[in-house]
């Protein structure tokens, strides 16, 4: 279970994010909101890449008070990911599957179901935004972590990727990993059905059952 | 026009000294520094007489400003070619000779710190009649100026023409790692900024190497380091600027602070090991073995100390010379004090909990 407590984000004397209280309990939700609506922001506040005044609990781990053990339950993707150039596809999933320990047979079946094997040896800097995008959700899935939030997962993707991407998806939740995944434009159903919705509107986000 | 060279002097020149702060005050400290006051007139004369009046001492002189005038190059065009820079590309609507002449502007207020210098060789020249030299010293300047303004241009009207000369790539081992990413940056990324930094170093260390006899006092080789140290605080800021445009991911990594913090102190210290090789002959003269392990510690403390500064939280970049000038002149009254040993367990443990402290709460912001 996620729970966010007095969440404030601002940029100087701008609010952009404020959180009374929001508690988001085992499942994958929609975060929904339009453009600088400040979706974003609150994923990399729980992602803990921005830093933000508040608590912010997962299974009662603490994000400030203990950064090491819930950022060991928690993985992002970025909506655009930015990594080094000069580094290969390989480099980055073998850093990742270091940190996070993950087995060789789980990287190695990720990297096989991504279907990324092929330019995997090529330098980061001659990718595509589309097989960026590619390295970076599959970074994510690396490690037995128990909330992968999703920004905007939807961009630069091929239309043939998506359903993959999506039974996956199923196949860590039923394995205990939450999601949040965020997006302006709304889902397709038969591809994924969110157990609720994040609304992300005026600063506020307020969780809604579908 | 004069809003485009408003813009451009902005983009452009403001950047090139905040990254060279540190060369340049390292410059200015070999310059100015390291002779006594009552001395520093009849020095600063008597280098531009020898300047004037010795063909070679010309010529190295010439060849200094010209690798000044590289680095500049290098930095413009770097610059210029980032994706946040392309609203410079809109130069190449302007006619050729307008654009030339902006960056011919651009390139001259990069090189002012040198110019200003230039100007009391003119006062000397004409006062003694060297109109020669002085001559040779004005169309080399202004040829440097033209070659920068004309390599920017060129680049803004041809950028659709593949690069005919490439830098060799290095591939590095051990890339899987946080030490491994930070060092191939430097290694890869940042060929010419760290060759810079070795060609001033190196240099500095083998002429004082070279001085060094039996019984001579470690505090020589001590102040030299520190000046050594200080040629590559510009590539600090380089490391800060990537760990926040490409890194920032990895914070949501489960990686300790005290893993990273670690992972700076390797890295600054191999940095060093060229100077520490050249160093090795001198064991015996005013440097022992434990005082040559010490110099890479020595290193890291100086260099993860100005790390650290920059997670400060709302940082006012212009104080960044200020602050590295008065951190140098600590470091360089404990190595007189002969206290390197405190200097670099007291500067690692502050660094540290400063970085601790930090690490978190800091957000990048726009310089």
């Amino acid at each position: 279970m996620l729970q966010l407590t007095d969440i404030k984000k601002a940029y100087g004397s701008r609010l952009i994010l404020e959180i009374p209280q929001l508690t988001i309990p085992y499942g994958a939700y929609w975060i929904k909101g339009n453009n600088g609506s400040g979706k974003t922001t609150l994923m990399k506040i729980l992602a803990g890449i921005n830093p933000f005044e508040g608590v912010v609990q997962l299974n009662n781990t603490d994000l400030v008070k203990n950064p090491m053990a819930y950022r060991q339950q928690v993985s992002f993707a970025e909506a655009e990911p930015v990594f080094p150039g000069f580094v290969t596809g390989w480099d980055l999933i073998r850093f990742v599957q270091n940190t996070r320990n993950e087995k060789e047979e789980s990287m190695q079946a990720l990297v096989d179901y991504f279907g990324v094997r092929g330019f995997l040896d090529y330098s980061v800097g001659t990718y595509s935004s589309g097989m960026n995008k590619k390295l970076s959700l599959l970074l994510t899935f690396i490690g037995n972590t128990k909330l992968i939030l999703l920004d905007e997962p939807l961009i630069t993707l091929e239309d043939i990727f998506l359903p993959l991407l999506f039974s996956l998806i199923k196949e860590r939740q039923a394995r205990g990993t939450s999601f949040l995944l965020s997006s302006h434009q709304p889902f397709r159903e038969d591809q994924f059905k969110p157990d609720g919705k994040i609304v992300v509107e005026n600063n506020i986000a307020q969780f809604v059952t579908s | 026009m004069k809003a485009i060279l408003h813009l451009m002097v902005k983009a452009l020149v403001m950047p090139f000294y905040k990254n060279h702060a540190g060369l340049l005050f390292f410059v200015f400290f070999l310059m100015f520094g390291i002779v006594e006051s009552t001395q520093i007139v009849f020095y600063h004369q008597s280098l531009i007489y020898g300047m004037l009046t010795s063909g070679i001492f010309l010529l190295i002189v010439l060849t200094i400003w010209l690798f000044y005038q590289l680095k500049s190059l290098h930095f413009l065009l770097k610059t210029s070619g980032e994706d946040s820079y392309l609203f410079l590309h809109h130069l190449a609507v302007m006619p050729s000779s307008q654009s030339f002449f902006c960056f011919f502007l651009i390139s001259f207020l990069t090189f002012i710190p040198v110019f200003v210098y230039t100007i009391a060789i003119y006062a000397l020249g004409i006062q003694h009649q060297f109109y020669i030299s002085l001559a040779i010293v004005f169309l080399f300047q202004f040829a440097l100026w033209l070659m920068n303004a004309w390599a920017l241009n060129y680049t803004l009207r041809k950028k659709h023409i593949a690069a005919r000369i490439t830098l060799p790539t290095l591939t590095l081992p051990y890339q899987r790692t946080q030490l491994g990413i930070y060092a191939g940056y430097l290694f890869k990324e940042e060929k010419s900024a760290v060759m810079l930094s070795k060609l001033f170093s190196l240099t500095l260390i083998y002429i004082i190497k070279e001085t060094l006899e039996a019984g001579d006092d470690f505090r020589i080789i001590g102040i030299t380091w520190l000046f050594a140290l200080l040629s590559h605080t510009y590539l600090i800021n380089k490391l800060k600027v990537f760990e926040d445009q490409s890194l920032s991911w990895t914070r949501s990594l489960p990686i300790s602070r005290a893993a990273t913090f670690t992972t700076y102190f390797f890295l600054y210290a191999l940095l060093m090991i060229p100077e520490l090789l050249l160093l090795t002959g001198s064991i015996g003269k005013g440097l022992s073995i434990i005082q040559l392990l010490l110099l890479p510690a020595f290193s890291s403390a100086f260099l993860i100390t100005i790390h650290s500064y920059l997670f400060k939280p709302h940082r006012d970049p212009d104080k960044f010379v200020t602050y590295l000038f008065w951190l140098f002149m600590i470091f360089f009254m404990l190595v007189l004090s002969k206290m390197i040993w405190i200097a670099v367990a007291v500067f690692l443990l502050i660094s540290f909990l400063s970085f601790k402290k930090r690490f978190y709460i800091y957000e990048p912001t726009e310089d």
